[in-house]
């Protein structure tokens, strides 16, 4: 048995629900209605971006790995990469993507020449199991023509979810017709205003804003550290900067979910997850990530696996930071007018090279 | 107040409340479920693009001299609904300049892949555009939010989403989904000289 997952919220009818008036069983349905299109119509996993210097190409012959650190919702059943990426020669260009990295199907995208002409792809990855453990995302890139491939942007998110499955309590489903007009309200999984409430607290967890800030530097095969961040600095740069040596950061932008009343302390922050796959020759280099709202995170990266972990996962560090929440009084959500923004900086410790080739942000469970 | 919900923020109510033989209380229905489930679909909204480019990266309409091109892509990627058929709102920012201090006019469209263009025309609520003149890159937000209509909502369902009957199963389904991408275009006087190097869009029930 299975539960309609909506396309648009059905709001419930606030007003019906007062004291002196019968709770309606249409007010119910559209709960759980809302409940369930909250929780299932999939995740942004990977905010668009565009990873490493656009001016250096994946080469010719050349795979890149690219990986992510985040923690999917439970309800997905598969995920979609998106890649919009061109040549530089006057060739229609053919490149191989697969998600995983290992044991995905290779599928060929033919990329255009000119940003004016070029198309988007999308790569369709089922999943072997429902999962809401953190976990790494990998992506593999191989250019298998003559000429350069520049990559433009990269995104990955979940499929919505058709229908929820009404035995198994993690997806949150309700069966709406245990809510209709003059049936008993009683005490069963997935049914009636219990199951309503359940789904609810499913949904607090499942609703996340998934993605808040993902950027990945291309790995690739066989020199693995040639296209990564590196930096032998002992003092703190900027790992995103206008140009070399300047000390203007380029910043990306974090809002939260607010989820207490404002009058609750501690409305105003959301604690996210903070992760670095990074690399090291000898002792250990820190990323330092500092949003604009105060709040600081030092990952101290002691990893020494030269090729990120391979096919593999690899060894990710990670940590948490506060990011403020949205403000639902404003027009546009700002919490006092202002963008929460993060600057990231590294350093190595001593002597040697630090070298990073994911920074993960996202909100987790 | 953008908030569609009574307290615009989550609510805890225990589901025990809810059990067999306890009277259903008004206050818990309207706090936790129905505050509760409006509340959890307003802030449902996902940040679609977060961009910073590398140290010293630009993307640049190179191509050609003059004229208007595209200067980046970002997507596709869904958009969520809201229940009068609009999308949410997107909030969104650009780092951009000018390479020789010459007016560039960037302009920024939401619409499904198809409709790109269609929207530049159109200059409807998916529809931006702003101009820059420095050389040093600024963040820059369009004076409004972005959003698709329920005529361009209509026209990005297609194509839909494959997707598996069941998990793990080969085969396959579709299911609707409304989808868009970003897209930046600059109109330059001069040559090539617009910039983007980072750009954000994140929905926002509105």
């Amino acid at each position: 048995m299975t539960a309609s997952v909506p396309v648009f919220p059905q709001y419930p009818a606030q007003f019906f629900v007062r004291a002196g008036e019968v709770v309606k069983g249409l007010t119910a349905q559209n709960v759980g209605a809302t409940a369930m299109f909250a929780s299932s119509r999939g995740a942004q996993l990977i905010p668009c971006f565009t990873p490493g210097d656009l001016s250096v190409p994946i080469a010719a012959s050349a795979t890149a790995y690219f990986k992510f650190r985040t923690q999917p919702r439970y309800q997905a059943f598969n995920r979609i990469w998106t890649l919009l990426g061109r040549s530089d020669a006057n060739v229609v260009q053919q490149v191989t993507v697969a998600a995983p990295i290992s044991g995905g199907t290779d599928r060929v995208y033919y990329a255009g020449t000119t940003r004016d002409n070029i198309a988007p792809f999308a790569y369709n990855e089922f999943l072997a199991a429902q999962s809401a453990s953190t976990t790494t995302l990998t992506f593999k890139v191989a250019n298998a023509s003559g000429a350069n491939f520049f990559i433009d942007s990269i995104g990955c998110f979940e499929a919505p979810r058709l229908n929820l499955d009404l035995s198994v309590s993690a997806d949150g489903a309700v069966d709406l017709q245990t809510l209709s007009h003059r049936q008993p309200i009683y005490e069963a999984t997935a049914k009636s205003l219990k199951g309503v409430s359940e789904a609810i607290v499913v949904a607090r967890d499942a609703a996340r804003r998934v993605g808040m800030f993902q950027h990945a530097w291309p790995i690739i095969t066989g020199s693995e550290l040639t296209q990564v961040f590196n930096t032998t600095s002992t003092s703190p740069i900027k790992i995103f900067e206008t140009a070399a040596g300047t000390g203007v950061a380029r910043t990306p932008f974090f809002l939260g979910r607010r989820m207490r009343r404002s009058s609750i302390s501690g409305a105003d922050v959301l604690t996210i997850n903070v992760a670095v796959l990074g690399h090291v020759t000898g002792g250990s280099g820190d990323v330092i990530f500092t949003m604009a709202n105060g709040a600081t995170t030092t990952l101290n990266v002691t990893t020494s696996g030269a090729t990120f972990g391979g096919t593999g996962a690899g060894s990710w560090t990670a940590g948490t930071i506060d990011i403020d929440t949205e403000d639902l009084a404003a027009s546009d959500g700002l919490l006092g007018s202002t963008w929460d923004s993060c600057t990231i900086e590294a350093r190595k410790n001593t002597s040697g090279t630090l070298y990073i080739a994911a920074i993960s942000m996202w909100e987790g469970t | 107040m953008t908030a569609n919900s009574i307290y615009g923020s989550y609510i805890r109510v225990p589901t025990s409340a809810f059990n067999d033989g306890d009277p259903v209380d008004v206050a818990n229905v309207r706090d936790g479920l129905v505050n509760n489930a409006i509340h959890l679909a307003d802030e449902c909204a996902q940040v679609r693009v977060n961009a910073v480019f590398a140290t010293g990266s630009y993307a640049k309409s190179g191509d050609f001299s003059t004229g208007t091109h595209i200067v980046s892509q970002f997507g596709p990627f869904p958009i969520t609904l809201r229940p009068d058929g609009t999308s949410y709102r997107l909030r969104t920012r650009f780092l951009v300049r000018s390479a020789n201090g010459v007016s560039v006019t960037f302009h920024v469209v939401l619409a499904p892949p198809s409709l790109a263009i269609d929207g530049f025309a159109r200059e409807g609520t998916n529809y931006a555009k702003f101009s820059v003149t420095s050389t040093t890159e600024t963040w820059t937000a369009p004076a409004a939010l972005l959003y698709m209509d329920t005529g361009v909502v209509n026209a990005s369902f297609s194509p839909p989403i494959s997707t598996p009957t069941a998990i793990g199963e080969a085969t396959t389904t579709s299911v609707v989904a409304a989808q868009a991408i970003l897209t930046v275009y600059a109109t330059q006087a001069s040559a090539a000289n617009a910039r983007l190097s980072g750009a954000y869009a994140a929905e926002f029930v509105g």
